[in-house]
């Protein structure tokens, strides 16, 4: 799973190494910053699956993006690292919404297992908020076909967007195939 | 003997000697506890240094302050123990710490110092004391012999007597708490708070009085004499670079020195240095402020020379900036300065002449005046050949003795002489040669020409400023542009994407700055006040163009590579700081060179002070009494010696004549320990033969034991134990008390590379948890512990413990990799009947081990 990461930390050490480490190991991409400050203006230009993020900083720290992701009702999930012996605020942390801490220094692994594991519960969430909008379509027949459209872009994205391999596996027929395709596209833009 | 003076007054009855000998064996117990501490943060940070794990500074910012913290109270106790003759390790250990501070600058309390200290009476190792900038000019007289102005430095220490006897620590940190960081209005407020109360302050009598002393020192007339003072923050130019954010002054009177010295004081807290300290969580008590104080040279001419190109480094010129005059207006970026491209041998290369309309000189009354420059002198060159040859001498060698390419500030007086006033790191940077770069033919070009001060290229909307208060609307992501590179811009420079000066040349303050920060940046770009307010931009800095519009693959192509100084990363850190902690110099007691003055590491102090501990321990009590009662030595036909004490035992308890048989050893986990080692035998041959070969090759013919101790009850023993170049200590209790039972092993060292060692402790792990073991590793060191257990399973733990001790002796020399380890591994778990691992493998060929 390609994930985009963004990581924080007002030591540059510290990001160069995470540079490197997901450069040689992952097929992450991975964009710094080592000024918490600008944290907010990356976010609103562009989206992540995950942040790295030191919880001591000056500027803004790691709880206040906490705050600010909560506030702006953002998706990505937080990583939190934190300096050796600050437990309990790696705990707080993750009452207000972050997905994992890890204790500084680390082991490269385990900081790849958990973004591995926050990719994929990132994706499941996805998943899972779009199952929970598609259960309050009404009535039943625009639900239905919501799902249709879901459910053949997904097939699509399987089989490298060939419409007739589409239609074969879905059973239904190529027009209605393309139609509901185009629509998908339509919608995209 | 004196040092156990201490110890030999009183009583000499059993109860007093027992006393002493209980007393001093809880001191020796404190330090062998310190020891451990010590050698697992060695361990930790050895470990964390091959690479597999991510830390960052302030790791190991920690873990120095908790070795300092152990290694402090080794020594401690090993004065409490030994006698005052021991303080000379604490010496020793000041000096390595000095070395260390160099490498890696933390908080340490400000050390006391003189007041004030002349330039050649430093070197760099002082800049602890008068920072960075006066400690090099220290180095360049004293071990260089290079032209510096006369002069002294007016040290931490003073800073300190001016700080407390104001109180001024707790008034001043209320306030930096208090700063919003995200606001520059803010900034600028606290600051003004600050300097007033620094300016409110009164500078002590002592103080001044030195100050005064000092100054009279540099001249005959003292009278008509003018001085400059300029800020030498500590710390400043090691890993964080803090180019131009302080106070300086020029042209002061001897009666102005005072109140001038109070304002440099007050300068520290601009609000670009508050930015700056904030930003890398640095506390303004890491930066205490030395001040250098220099007999004023009338400059006829001023500037700076780079030992190296900082944008392409790799070309071998060395780069010369000069004005007329004082060399403020170059680094403030008024003018741009003449630039000469100069060989490593001092041949001119290039040189472009710059028009210099004005001059910085010294005003009658004091302070600096600008003055217009004579026109025929306007388009001249305001070096000669010879001096240029000289600069270039000069930053060659400065470079070479630095081992890095140097930045320095250079003066030439009205009789055309050289002076050096500051060297110091040059931050380069080079881009990745071959980068592709798009077509550019359709682009259109805005404007083009300047200096290349910052690789890279960047994009965004046009934005001008031409003063410190244009600064808080600068937006997010813009190009700016402004008439020269003023100071204040740094606190913008996390804020754009791209910087354009009208004037200004490679070396300024704020070109060292965006060097850091990374943008790109064009300076003495004729006509930058022309770009298009509002436009999007893309300069190109390394190509020296502006061009209309977006160009996003440029910016991706001229992405820069970093390297050189910049590009040290956190191992090379690490890796500098260990090289003054960890290796073991001092590998055997009885080596001739095992002295105090042979001690270069942090390792080495705690390798002496617990051998002499041990020494004083078991050797120095025999001094006190009678070396029989006292002084005893473990009979047996293994070549080791064990020197023992009871604890529990008064006169009566004695083996005549010092030696105690193996039977009569009486200490339960003693001699089950002991019966392990008996049972397993000096090793002859077979398993160990190899290692042993490796070490005689390899280190000389050693002996192959040193001296090994045991404090002794009937159901306790400490057991410190010397085979080779490993220790272990085993500590036992072992009684009718399931509850209070336990066994504790710690084990290091070794003689070997860092990898075997590691490889022999994780064999060494997996066996003892075999045995049920709770085992902690930090790199090389083990500690293992096992407890409530009844006494039979101790007994027998510990005598396969002695003869796992036997085992691996020496062994890390063998394990080569880790096939050998399992190897060894499989053989051991067979040997001590513990479950077999199903590892196939035959004994690996004899040299495949080499």
């Amino acid at each position: 799973m390609k994930g985009r990461i963004l990581a924080v930390d007002d030591e540059l050490h510290m990001l160069k190494l995470l540079e490197r480490v997901f450069a040689e190991r992952t097929q992450h991409r991975i964009t710094t910053t080592n000024n918490s400050l600008e944290v907010a203006g990356i976010l609103e230009q562009e989206r992540f699956d995950i942040i790295i993020t030191d919880l001591r900083m000056p500027g803004m720290d790691g709880m206040e993006i906490l705050r600010w992701m909560a506030d702006n009702d953002r998706d990505e999930q937080v990583i939190i690292i934190t300096a050796f012996g600050s437990v309990d605020s790696a705990r707080e942390a993750v009452s207000l919404g972050a997905f994992d801490y890890i204790n500084k220094p680390f082991k490269q692994e385990e900081l790849l297992f958990a973004v591995d594991r926050a990719l994929h519960f990132a994706a499941m969430r996805k998943d899972f908020k779009q199952a929970h909008k598609l259960f309050s379509i009404q009535p039943l027949s625009k639900a239905t076909e919501q799902f249709t459209v879901t459910y053949i872009r997904r097939l699509a994205l399987t089989v490298d967007n060939d419409p007739q391999v589409v239609a074969e596996r879905s059973g239904l027929n190529l027009d209605e195939v393309k139609r509901l395709l185009q629509k998908e596209n339509d919608r995209k833009l | 003997m004196t040092q156990a003076g201490k110890y030999s007054e009183g009583d000499w009855g059993d109860g007093a000697e027992l006393r002493t000998i209980r007393d001093k064996f809880s001191h020796f117990r404190r330090l062998l506890d310190h020891n451990h501490q010590a050698l697992e943060i060695l361990g930790d940070m050895e470990e964390k240094s091959q690479g597999k794990y991510l830390f960052d500074l302030n790791f190991i910012r920690s873990r120095l302050a908790d070795l300092r913290a152990n290694v402090s109270e080794i020594i401690r106790c090993l004065v409490t123990l030994g006698g005052d003759h021991y303080q000379v390790l604490q010496e020793r250990f000041t000096l390595i710490d000095d070395q260390i501070e160099l490498v890696f600058p933390s908080n340490r309390p400000i050390r006391e110092d003189a007041y004030c200290r002349r330039f050649d009476t430093l070197s760099r190792m002082n800049s602890y004391s008068v920072g960075s900038k006066n400690a090099q000019l220290g180095e360049m007289i004293s071990k260089l012999g290079l032209p510096v102005p006369a002069g002294f430095a007016i040290t931490a220490w003073a800073y300190k007597r001016f700080i407390d006897s104001n109180d001024l620590q707790n008034r001043i940190s209320e306030r930096i708490d208090s700063v919003d960081i995200r606001s520059f209005y803010d900034l600028v407020r606290v600051s003004g708070e600050i300097v007033d109360l620094i300016r409110a302050s009164t500078v002590p009598n002592d103080l001044a009085e030195a100050i005064l002393e000092h100054a009279r020192g540099l001249t005959t007339k003292v009278q008509e004499a003018r001085f400059s003072l300029r800020s030498s923050a500590i710390g400043e130019d090691t890993l964080f670079s803090f180019a131009g954010q302080y106070a300086s002054y020029l042209n002061v009177r001897a009666d102005q020195l005072v109140r001038r010295y109070r304002e440099v004081l007050a300068g520290k807290f601009t609000p670009q240095a508050i930015y700056y300290f904030l930003s890398h969580s640095l506390s303004e008590s890491e930066l205490a402020m030395s001040v250098g104080c220099v007999a004023m040279v009338e400059a006829a001419a001023a500037g700076v020379v780079y030992s190296r190109d900082p944008v392409n480094p790799v070309d071998d010129h060395v780069l010369v900036n000069a004005v007329w005059g004082l060399g403020k207006f170059l680094v403030d970026g008024t003018l741009t300065p003449d630039n000469f491209r100069v060989s490593r041998r001092g041949k001119l290369i290039e040189a472009q002449i710059a028009d210099k309309p004005v001059q910085l000189v010294m005003d009658t009354h004091g302070g600096t005046v600008s003055r217009p420059v004579p026109p025929k002198l306007r388009q001249k060159p305001s070096l000669t050949n010879k001096q240029l040859r000289n600069l270039a001498r000069y930053a060659v060698l400065l470079e070479d003795h630095y081992a890095c390419p140097q930045d320095i500030e250079w003066v030439v007086d009205q009789k055309g002489k050289l002076l050096l006033l500051q060297t110091r790191p040059l931050q380069v940077q080079a881009i990745q040669p071959g980068t592709p770069l798009p077509d550019l033919s359709e682009a259109r070009v805005l404007v083009s020409g300047g200096n290349t001060v910052c690789h890279g290229a960047g994009c965004g909307r046009v934005h001008h400023v031409t003063s410190a208060h244009d600064l808080p609307s600068v937006p997010e992501g813009s190009v700016l542009v402004a008439p020269n590179p003023f100071p204040g811009l740094v606190t913008v420079m996390n804020k754009v994407s791209a910087l354009v000066t009208r004037v200004g040349g490679v070396a300024s303050h704020m070109a060292t700055i965006a060097r850091e920060y990374r943008v790109p940046t064009l300076t003495g770009v004729p006509d930058a006040l022309n770009l298009p307010a509002g436009e999007i931009a893309t300069v190109d800095a390394t190509g020296a163009v502006v061009y209309h519009g977006r160009l996003d693959e440029l910016v991706q192509a001229r992405h820069p590579e970093y390297n050189l100084s910049d590009e040290e990363s956190i191992f090379d850190i690490l890796g500098r700081v260990l090289d003054l902690v960890s290796p073991l110099r001092l590998l055997h007691p009885e080596d001739d060179d095992f002295q105090v003055e042979n001690c270069v590491t942090l390792h080495d102090i705690t390798r002496y002070a617990h051998q002499k501990a041990t020494e004083e321990m078991f050797y120095r009590a025999t001094d006190i009494a009678d070396k029989e009662r006292i002084s005893l030595r473990l009979k047996t036909d293994l070549p080791v010696t064990v020197g023992l004490v009871y604890l529990d035992r008064g006169r009566r308890a004695s083996g005549r004549r010092g030696w105690v048989k193996e039977e009569d050893l009486g200490s339960i986990p003693m001699r089950a320990f002991w019966n392990g080692v008996k049972q397993e035998g000096w090793p002859q041959s077979g398993g160990d033969e190899h290692a042993l070969k490796l070490t005689m090759k390899d280190r000389g013919a050693l002996p192959f034991s040193e001296n090994s101790f045991a404090a002794l009850s009937e159901e306790y023993m400490i057991l410190s134990l010397r085979f080779g170049y490993h220790f272990a200590t085993v500590e036992a209790l072992c009684s009718d008390n399931i509850n209070k039972n336990y066994i504790n092993l710690q084990f290091s060292h070794g003689g070997s590379t860092f990898d075997r060692r590691a490889r022999r402790v994780r064999l060494m792990t997996r066996i003892l948890r075999e045995m049920e073991f709770e085992c902690r590793t930090k790199g090389d060191f083990l500690e293992a512990t096992v407890s409530y257990k009844d006494a039979e399973a101790m007994v027998s733990k510990l005598t396969r413990l002695g003869r796992l001790t036997i085992m691996t002796k020496q062994l890390d020399m063998a394990l080569s990799t880790d096939q050998v380890a399992s190897w060894y591994l499989n053989d051991f778990l067979k040997r001590l009947d513990l479950v077999e691992v199903p590892v196939p493998a035959d004994r690996p060929e004899k040299g495949s081990d080499r």
